[in-house]
């Protein structure tokens, strides 16, 4: 298994949010869960306003990536596991939720 | 225009369905370990039963099994080399075994773990091993033992009825004709998640079946999108009961503010709060496309309509994607609760983005829901309360716990419900 994680060129910015771009919903759930909240809130403050940048870089690829792209869009995954958690409860997870533990995450 | 005006107006639906009446509604049901042995062939038994999508079974030998813990039954669906879907038990005739283990695949032959016999897609025997050692044997006497199967717009049904009721046509009945024609079929991407919950069924379904509780339970995420201060109780645009089944219809809030990550989500592809929400786009520009039972009152503030297929299915429908929820009851007090989004397939990585966005945001929501399903089943069984005080807009849950008290307790439930389901003149 590559331990690669490097970015296109053009987001070195975001370099330093490589290991929670996460293949799966799955673990990129329990990453959110892991925290702590000020790391989920850095990745959402800084990969937000590239998001343009990001998919006008990804879209013309169509579904079919590169290793780097790959993780690149997994970036973009993270930043929509950890919206809710910063826009709607400042904490990692689900404010008087049912235990995430026990919630099944298919894919 | 004023945008609230049909969400304002309170509409009576004890009015339009006397029969239903307002009174209080029975807890025992909920917690009555008799009952839900009742349940169990009166109910579960005798309707139609949501087995999974047709798209995820295209290609012959394409095989799915389902658990149904509720009539101790495992069903095997296969699609043979003719095209046609067979449901069967998926136990071998010869001495009971589990026929497949997995949950899904693609097979030209279903062979026993326990001797090796082998059976055709179809369900026929093909092979035994020694055959000639038993006794006045002849294949074509032993295929897998069928279970009944229908497909409703690519839902595909099962049921242990011998034999069903009505087929799934006639069973989804007005319902699934003012749904026929949604573009269900073209949206093959899908997102799963499963709970088990320690409550009865019911509890968890009533959670799905009312708008009541959102302005509280959801009011840090989704609420926002589907009340108003016009609406502050996201009450329905219409509800309309079938005799078996119900749906109610959504509103939308049209000055629903998005948040940052929601507005690049709605940018980006099919966005589910954007969808929930943007009914405020003008007046008829949700309806034209899509079938009559779909937004029914073709209301510019519709976010999305609850179709609850009687007894344990909801179908979500949003326009340009669904989601069903499917409530399965283990025990008297335990349920498995699986939720499927769909989605047109994606195209590139910003439509990707957009719709785990929306996977998210469901996902927290239900989250959200679920916490309260195992305090109020705790909540029932202490004997505190011996009824449910509905109001008005808690109407489904009231229709639903009729119509399964006319499946239990009546030879002629489907007579039942129709009289249940009479609207006033």
């Amino acid at each position: 298994m590559s331990t690669d994680t490097t970015l296109p060129p053009g987001f070195e910015d975001l370099q330093r949010f490589a290991d929670l771009a996460l293949p799966t919903e799955r673990e990129r759930n329990a990453r959110r869960l892991a925290g702590p909240y000020e790391q989920l809130k850095d990745l959402y403050d800084h990969v937000l306003p590239r998001l343009d940048a990001i998919f006008d870089y990804l879209n013309p690829m169509g579904m079919d990536l590169p290793d780097n792209a790959a993780r690149l869009s997994n970036l973009a995954l993270m930043l929509a596991e950890v919206a809710p958690a910063v826009e709607f409860y400042q904490q990692p997870d689900v404010i008087d939720g049912f235990d995430p533990g026990r919630f099944e995450i298919f894919q | 225009m004023t945008l609230s005006t049909d969400a304002q107006k309170v509409t009576r639906w004890d009015k339009k369905y006397p029969a239903l009446g307002t009174g209080p509604v029975p807890v025992t049901p909920c917690i009555d370990p008799a009952f839900f042995e009742l349940e169990r062939t009166r109910v579960f038994g005798r309707t139609w039963l949501y087995f999974g999508r047709a798209e995820t079974m295209p290609n012959a030998g394409d095989f799915r099994v389902k658990k149904f813990a509720v009539s101790n039954a495992e069903v095997l669906v296969s699609r043979g080399n003719d095209g046609v879907l067979r449901a069967f038990h998926n136990v071998c005739p010869h001495r009971g075994n589990q026929l497949v283990p997995g949950e899904r695949g693609c097979a030209k032959l279903f062979s026993c773990g326990f001797h090796g016999w082998g059976f055709d897609t179809d369900g026929s025997l093909r092979f035994v091993p020694a055959q000639q050692q038993f006794f006045d044997f002849d294949k074509r006497d032993h295929g897998l033992k069928p279970v009944a199967i229908d497909e409703w717009e690519g839902f595909v049904f099962i049921s242990f009825a011998k034999p069903p009721l009505q087929n799934a046509r006639d069973y989804l009945g007005e319902m699934g004709a003012g749904l026929t024609g949604y573009p269900f079929h073209t949206m093959t991407q899908n997102f799963k998640y499963s709970l088990t919950y320690n409550a009865n069924w019911k509890i968890a379904l009533d959670a799905f079946q009312e708008f009541y509780h959102v302005s509280l339970v959801h009011s840090r995420s989704l609420g926002k999108t589907v009340r108003s201060k016009e609406n502050p109780y996201s009450n329905s645009l219409d509800i309309k009961v079938h005799p078996l089944h119900r749906t109610f219809s959504g509103y939308a809030n049209p000055g629903f503010a998005p948040t940052p990550v929601e507005m690049a989500a709605f940018k980006s592809g099919i966005s589910m709060a954007e969808r929930f929400a943007k009914g405020g786009s003008g007046a008829g520009s949700r309806a034209d496309h899509l079938p009559p039972g779909v937004n029914p009152t073709r209301s510019a503030n519709w976010s999305f309509d609850v179709n609850v297929v009687f007894p344990n299915l909801a179908i979500d429908v949003l326009d340009g994607m669904y989601f069903t929820h499917e409530f399965w009851p283990l025990a008297v007090d335990r349920v498995y609760h699986e939720v499927n989004m769909w989605f047109p397939p994606v195209r590139n990585a910003s439509e990707l983005f957009s719709r785990q966005h929306s996977a998210v945001e469901l996902r927290d929501s239900i989250l959200e829901d679920g916490a309260n399903l195992e305090r109020v089943h705790a909540g029932l069984k202490s004997g505190a309360i011996t009824d449910f005080i509905l109001q008005d807009e808690e109407v489904a849950i009231r229709h639903g716990h009729k119509v399964i008290d006319a499946f239990v307790y009546s030879d002629d439930p489907l007579s039942t419900a129709t009289g249940l389901a009479r609207e006033a003149r």
